[in-house]
């Protein structure tokens, strides 16, 4: 342990525990320095010894707060400066009061014999402040204490040599002050002796009287926080600074972990609170497009419910329509209805109507030989359905039997004919009687027996528009034939054509050939070369060879004209 | 005194960082105090508008629903419009006037004694109106001709009829037979008789049936007018050609005959058989039909007419 830290374990002891005798071995250490320095600066061993009790007084009471690391012989020095300071200002006063000023001066005065250094001490205390602590309090222990080579360095808790070296920097230090206040005498073997001829020895009875006195300044033992404070008081500087640290810290680190932690719920709340937002936007908008669609749902509705209730009250007026049809149609007064589109016919007269060519090809029953008929949609799709197969098996036979040839036997051919072509065909026998009767069958099954015979009529008469023809029924024992041939009519080419079997025939009227071109308009008085041709219901097995044949000759005929 | 110093700033330090940070803490709680209250509000903003979706949702669903269950409306209703709105006969298509019938429920098994058909198809239907100067059964009924009415045209077409036959006998043509031809006769064209008559006929069946009635009337006694030589003339529809009657055998062994008669450029071909009626247009000649032309003439019928007189 070197001398700082005994001081210090001291200064420990006498704050903390009151112990006087660590007091007492620290004013007996260091009272050669203070009392030389007061000594120094005022010049009375009397002044000097109230300036040393003043100032281990002032140690008493701030022994607390004394650090590990505090050298206490340069704060001695400093406070006995200070002190000293004060001493003679309060001398100072009172002896311009007793206008003794003048005794002062040779108080002050340097012996005669001690020329070399005599300048240089009222500046010595200023010199050794300018010193840094470790350089001043070097120079204190080894001059004013009086203390070895040695004693220093363990004092410091340094080698011998290391003392000797400090000693040695801080006198040359010393030194330099002086030169540079212009002593330039003031070498380093000058200031050692300035200080060697400064330091003074206390006595017995000083070092007591100022223990005694320090003591009565002391405060009592710290407890407590009192004792807290000491306790921190004797800590270093680093350790100061870390226990403030650390005591700063810690709230400081709870705060910055608070404002993280609110920081980090803030954001949580804001993106929650954007969620919700974006949530109640998207349901706005989907409320929006809902409302949108529903409206016009409701709009749709009360138009369909008006539209249902117009549906209704029509409905219920259409119904009071028919009934009003319906009773003035079976009236037994009845008339014509001129505003009605139906009219009534009674069945019995039935027999007299006619329909011209009542079926079509390709096996299409008339309108109004549905209407005379009076078939039901089932009845004419049934009926239709036969008549179809009937058309397709005709055609199928006579294309297999057909043959041309220039001899017309069953139809008339004018003699005055450019060119003509024959298309015949034989008896086609009992092909045709299986086609007939099962066509019979199935109309008779539709119509009944109250309608059919309307029907068999037509299917037995022969003649050129009756169904016994368009049905070709009467093909089974006798043969037919189409002649189509060219003449001049009236200054122009005209073609006409004529069917016939055995006692019956017919003969269109002449057509201009310049229809049939392939680039001319096929009307011609409201008829089309395809109604003209269809117009009698001659099987397509005829037709379509007919009207190649006519296109042939028109293009042969007419073109041979115009070159 | 250092240390207390350095402990004083190093505490100040600290006390500033310290309070700085509470400031600073104490303001973002502020501001989360203020997104908790903002939260809640929109919390309760979002509650308020799910409850809003779900009732719209509700209510779109139903509305959805009673939509559907809407009945499709009839397609009937376009046509029963139309009925309504007093639509001319002749303004329903040939598929609406089907439809219509199938509406009243009209066909062969609901109407009894009568059949119910279309002014339209009535147009198409073909039955003889006059003959012998008399209307017919089928032409008074479809027509719904009255006794008065029926009284009217028949005075009208007696008279015209002997004004024809008085006409046809002195003027018909007749050609010496030759060759296979047995008998051969022609009316020539006298278009003022022809115009006159036809004026006459048109103007009292208009008069007395009306429009409607009067055109279907006078439609259905074409083959009538013809004969009566009515359409002939240079305003008529056909060539102005003579009307020619030639009785021919089909070979000199045969004693079946058949006929030709031409009229215009349309020219019609038939055998000469007891139900095949004499031309109409020679009738006025020939009231006796084919027994007296074939007496006039001298040539034998075929056997077919025996037969008919022996049953």
């Amino acid at each position: 342990m070197n001398q700082r830290q005994s001081d210090f374990e001291w200064l420990q002891q006498f704050a903390r525990a009151g112990n006087q005798s660590a007091f007492r071995d620290l004013v007996r250490r260091h009272i050669d320095l203070v009392f030389a320095t007061a000594l120094r600066k005022v010049g009375d061993p009397g002044g000097a010894e109230e300036i040393s009790q003043n100032v281990f007084s002032v140690l008493a009471r701030k022994a607390w707060q004394f650090a590990p690391d505090d050298s206490l012989p340069a704060w001695l020095h400093k406070t006995a400066l200070l002190e000293s300071q004060a001493w003679l200002r309060g001398e100072m006063r009172r002896r311009r009061r007793e206008q003794t000023a003048a005794d002062l001066g040779t108080t002050m005065k340097t012996p005669d014999e001690q020329p070399a250094f005599r300048a240089l001490v009222p500046l010595l205390d200023e010199a050794l402040m300018s010193l840094r602590e470790k350089d001043r309090e070097v120079l204190l222990l080894r001059y004013y204490e009086s203390q070895s080579l040695k004693e220093v360095g363990t004092a410091l808790g340094v080698s011998d040599d290391t003392a000797q070296k400090r000693v040695k920097t801080a006198l040359e230090k010393l030194s330099q002050f002086f030169q540079r206040r212009g002593f330039k005498s003031a070498t380093v073997a000058a200031t050692t002796a300035v200080l060697q001829h400064t330091a003074s020895s206390a006595t017995t009875a000083t070092v007591s009287v100022v223990f005694n006195t320090a003591l009565q300044a002391a405060p009592p033992a710290f407890v407590g926080i009192g004792a807290w404070l000491v306790r921190f008081a004797s800590l270093t500087k680093l350790q100061t600074a870390a226990v403030c640290v650390a005591v700063s810290a810690i709230p400081v680190a709870w705060q910055i972990s608070e404002h993280r932690e609110a920081e980090a719920e803030l954001r949580q709340m804001q993106n929650q609170v954007v969620a919700v937002q974006n949530e109640i936007e998207m349901l706005q908008t989907e409320t929006v497009r809902l409302t949108e669609v529903t409206d016009r749902m409701e709009e749709s509705l009360a138009r369909s419910q008006e539209a249902a209730e117009r549906v209704a009250e029509t409905e219920q007026q259409f119904a009071a329509w028919k009934d009003s049809v319906r009773a003035r149609l079976f009236a037994a007064d009845y008339t014509w209805p001129d505003d009605l589109p139906f009219v009534r016919i009674p069945k019995a007269v039935l027999p007299e109507l006619d329909v011209y060519q009542p079926v079509q090809l390709p096996g299409t029953i008339r309108t109004e030989a549905r209407e005379l008929l009076g078939l039901t949609p089932a009845e004419r799709e049934a009926m239709e359905a036969a008549a179809q197969k009937h058309f397709t098996a005709m055609d199928e036979l006579i294309e297999s039997r057909r043959f041309g040839t220039n001899q017309a036997r069953y139809t008339w051919v004018p003699k005055d004919a450019l060119a003509m072509q024959v298309l015949s065909v034989p008896p086609l026998g009992d092909a045709v009687a299986e086609r007939a009767a099962e066509l019979k069958e199935a109309w008779r099954l539709v119509l009944g027996e109250e309608r059919w015979p309307m029907i068999e009529a037509q299917l037995q008469n022969s003649g050129t528009h009756t169904l016994q023809r368009i049905f070709n029924l009467d093909g089974e024992s006798s043969g037919q034939e189409v002649a189509v041939w060219l003449r001049q009519q009236d200054g122009m080419l005209t073609v006409a054509y004529s069917w016939g079997r055995e006692g019956t025939s017919f003969s269109t009227s002449g057509r201009p050939l310049s229809l049939f071109l392939p680039d001319s308009p096929s009307e011609w008085t409201g008829q089309s070369n395809e109604d003209w041709l269809g117009g009698y219901n001659l099987p397509s097995a005829f037709t379509r060879p007919m009207l190649a044949w006519i296109q042939q000759q028109a293009e042969l005929q007419l073109k041979k004209g115009d070159r | 005194m250092k240390r207390i110093i350095l402990a004083i700033l190093i505490l100040s330090a600290g006390t500033t960082v310290f309070c700085a940070l509470r400031h600073n803490a104490g303001l973002t709680r502020e501001a989360l105090v203020e997104q908790q209250q903002v939260w809640q509000s929109a919390t309760q903003q979002l509650v308020d508008v799910r409850i809003t979706k779900q009732n719209i949702t509700e209510h779109w669903s139903e509305t959805k629903q009673r939509l559907a269950a809407q009945p499709p409306l009839p397609a009937l209703t376009e046509l029963a419009a139309k009925v309504l709105a007093g639509a001319a006969p002749e303004d329903f298509s040939t598929a609406e006037r089907e439809q219509l019938l199938a509406e009243l429920g009209f066909h062969w098994n609901t109407t009894g004694d009568y059949l119910i058909v279309s002014k339209k198809s009535l147009e198409a239907i073909s039955f003889r109106s006059i003959r012998h100067a008399a209307l017919t059964d089928a032409a008074r009924a479809a027509l719904a001709i009255t006794p008065a009415e029926q009284t009217a045209l028949e005075q009208m077409t007696a008279r015209l009829e002997i004004e024809r036959a008085d006409w046809a006998k002195a003027h018909v043509q007749r050609e010496e037979p030759s060759g296979l031809t047995v008998a051969k006769y022609t009316l020539p064209i006298d278009a003022a008789l022809g115009q006159s008559q036809s004026n006459s006929f048109t103007g009292t069946v208009l008069a007395t049936l009306g429009d409607e009635r009067g055109k279907l009337f006078r439609d259905k006694s074409w083959g009538w007018m013809d004969a009566m030589g009515m359409l002939s003339g240079p305003e008529a529809a056909y060539a102005n050609r003579p009307t020619t009657l030639e009785v021919k055998r089909y070979a000199a062994d045969r004693d079946d005959l058949g006929y030709t008669l031409q009229q215009g450029y349309s020219m019609m071909s038939s055998s000469v058989l007891p139900w095949q009626p004499l031309p109409e247009a020679f009738r006025a000649v020939f009231p006796g039909g084919w027994p007296e032309l074939a007496q006039r003439e001298g040539f034998e019928l075929p056997k077919e007419f025996k037969e008919v007189q022996t049953r």
